[in-house]
């Protein structure tokens, strides 16, 4: 891994102190990291669920885009998981894909960690 | 730890001390120590940090964790306070 992408991994297990974190190393120096056991949501009928995403040798002046979640992630009330939200799969897991961009990246404040953290709490609060 | 999320009121501007907390990598002068997120980045804003106010606002704990400040979480904060400030995300 480069030095950033080491560093954003470190950042991620320091912010999941109790879940378990696996990372795939890619022979370009980027990472694959899955976070095993975050809630989505009192709306979802599973409250438990991985999420995944790649840090690319590029970070930090790239996007960590997209993020991805269980496939069977379905809503309590019935409605379909909506906009930005679609199946596929992710290191051979069934998978919904959340597709949520920085537009507005600045490489100087953008980790990682906080990037999953916008995406937790914009999952929660469809 | 160096401060706490609460969901209470912030103390009524004027009537706390001053504190340089940092936003964004860079200082910023508050009236403390109970301010909301919504007050730091007015405040960051004020003294120059580029950011708006529709921004996420995440603080870094000193045990090296991340967590979200909402706009009416209030957090207790100090000369160790770091906060980071991102522009939100959009469908694609």
């Amino acid at each position: 891994m480069t030095p950033a992408v080491s560093k954003a991994v470190d950042e991620v297990r320091a912010a999941f102190p109790d879940a378990a974190i696996r990372v795939r190393e890619e022979p370009d120096g980027g990472a694959v990291v899955l976070v095993e056991d975050v809630d989505p949501g009192a709306q979802y009928k599973q409250r438990s669920t991985w999420i995944g995403f790649r840090i690319t040798f590029q970070y930090p002046y790239s996007d960590v885009y997209p993020h991805f979640v269980r496939g069977d992630l379905t809503r309590v009330d019935g409605a379909p998981l909506g906009e930005a939200m679609t199946s596929t799969t992710f290191e051979d897991r069934p998978a919904v894909q959340i597709s949520r961009r920085s537009n507005r990246l600045n490489p100087a404040t953008d980790t990682a960690v906080i990037k999953l953290h916008k995406v937790l709490t914009w999952l929660r609060s469809r | 730890m160096s401060s706490t999320v609460e969901q209470a009121d912030a103390q009524t501007p004027g009537k706390g001390h001053s504190v340089t907390i940092t936003v964004n990598n860079k200082a910023v002068e508050i009236t403390g120590p109970r301010v909301t997120g919504l007050q730091i980045k007015e405040a960051a804003i004020a003294q120059g940090v580029q950011i708006d106010l529709d921004f996420q606002l995440s603080q870094e704990l000193s045990s090296g964790e991340t967590r979200i400040v909402g706009d009416a979480d209030v957090v207790t904060v100090n000369k160790n306070s770091v906060f980071t400030a991102v522009a939100g995300d959009d469908n694609s």
